[in-house]
């Protein structure tokens, strides 16, 4: 048993933000390892572990020099994947970026989600987070 | 091994790691690195990268079953993140003035320690008579779900709040100075420090863990390091573990997830008080 009963409205307030962040992580995930898939399906049909065969040399001795497919920033992402034919690595690359920011985006729909319920400091400890999330992304300087 | 053997591979190891993540509140990290390394041979800096994807791929695919159903608490997990961000960008800051070695020794001491509190309420399902704390009902630190095992709303609050702050500040300044996932230190503040439900600090964490590893994504990012030929199963594999591992946790006891989240605490300790005497550790 719990000391004093915790107010049973705030669970319903509570609600809201986490369907909201929950399915931000939820529909994030999706369309990310949809990507993925994609990519890794568009890999092995168009011959691509023929063609890299020394890959996963690669990958045991990672040399100065940056493989083949390791992509670093995001403008160089987006340049890879407008160049035709489409290479399926890129697509697996922006899957793998969707990813990585799916936790941002849950955090900055939480702002939002607490003021509708009310709760303001719940709001700016959440965008305290979000501050802080940005400033890792900026600091590292790949993504953005 | 040809390529779609060691794609295969890869995918199956990570639908392992994800379900066990997603049932203890860690980012499989813990597992995945050693396994990349020693057994596929696949380079360090390959591993970590595909380590943090996996555990932000834990905590998406686990934290959006666990959300709906009041597991994962989002008001607990912010305001923890707030105390471990903060402390890995303080830890960060330190890396180079403070001895790895010797920090290493004392938090393989102190969860040596709390592998010994931890058996000690192994069978406790949930916390009773706890005092009221101060600053849990200002923050609202509390919850209530619905437990599938014992068919009863559980309601609960958290106590110990300023302990539980400092825990996971703490834990954060070593991950930012190690450099090593602090999944397990999130779980055992809030089970230990908070006396949380079981269930709620592990769903809580896996909310969290995927929080803190974005912030230190970018960097890996940045540097080369995450491959996606290595990523891409990983995280397929991962986010498919996370899904079933995340039912599975919710139909079982709390007492059951703390005796399956033991061996890590004692791992962890062990490893820790080896690197920290000088030897090389797993």
């Amino acid at each position: 048993m719990t000391p004093s009963a915790p107010q049973s409205s705030l669970h319903d307030e509570t609600d809201l933000v986490e369907r909201w962040v929950g399915r931000v992580l939820f529909w994030g995930g999706l369309v990310s390892v949809a990507l993925l898939i994609v990519g890794l399906a568009l890999y092995a049909a168009t011959g691509g572990y023929r063609i890299h065969a020394s890959e996963l040399e690669q990958l045991r001795h990672r040399s100065q020099a940056r493989p083949l497919h390791v992509v670093v920033s995001l403008r160089e992402l987006i340049g890879g994947v407008l160049r035709r034919p489409i290479d399926p690595v890129k697509v697996m690359t922006v899957g793998v970026v969707i990813l990585l920011v799916v936790p941002v985006i849950g955090v900055a729909v939480a702002i939002p989600a607490f003021l509708i319920v009310g709760d303001r400091q719940y709001a700016l400890i959440a965008a305290a987070v979000f501050g802080m999330l940005t400033l890792g992304f900026l600091l590292a300087g790949g993504i953005g | 091994m040809d390529q779609i053997a060691f794609l295969s591979a890869l995918f199956l190891t990570a639908a392992g790691a994800g379900v066990v993540g997603a049932i203890l509140g860690l980012g499989g990290g813990i597992l995945l690195v050693p396994i990349l390394t020693i057994f596929y041979g696949v380079n360090m800096h390959y591993a970590m990268g595909a380590s943090i994807v996996s555990v932000i791929a834990t905590s998406s695919g686990a934290a959006a079953a666990y959300l709906g159903t009041g597991l994962s608490n989002i008001r607990i997990g912010l305001f923890l993140v707030l105390a471990t961000t903060s402390g890995a960008l303080t830890g960060a800051a330190l890396a180079g003035v403070v001895p790895v070695r010797v920090l290493q020794l004392i938090l393989g001491l102190a969860l040596s320690y709390s592998a010994l509190a931890t058996v000690r309420q192994l069978n406790v399902e949930l916390p009773e008579g706890l005092p009221n704390d101060r600053l849990a009902m200002r923050f609202g630190l509390e919850g209530a779900y619905y437990d599938l095992r014992l068919a009863q709303e559980v309601k609960y609050r958290a106590a110990n709040v300023r302990g539980g702050f400092a825990a996971m500040f703490g834990a954060g300044v070593l991950s930012g100075l190690l450099g090593i996932g602090s999944g397990a230190f999130k779980v055992l503040a809030m089970d230990y420090f908070m006396r949380l439900p079981m269930k709620v600090s592990t769903a809580t964490s896996n909310f969290m863990i995927g929080i803190t590893a974005a912030a230190s994504a970018g960097v890996y990012f940045a540097r080369g390091d995450i491959h996606p030929l290595i990523v891409t199963p990983v995280a397929v594999g991962i986010l498919a573990g996370a899904y079933v591992g995340s039912r599975v946790m919710a139909k079982m006891r709390n007492a059951t997830v703390r005796k399956a989240f033991l061996p890590v605490i004692v791992y962890l300790a062990l490893s820790m008080i080896l690197r920290g005497l000088g030897v090389t550790g797993p």
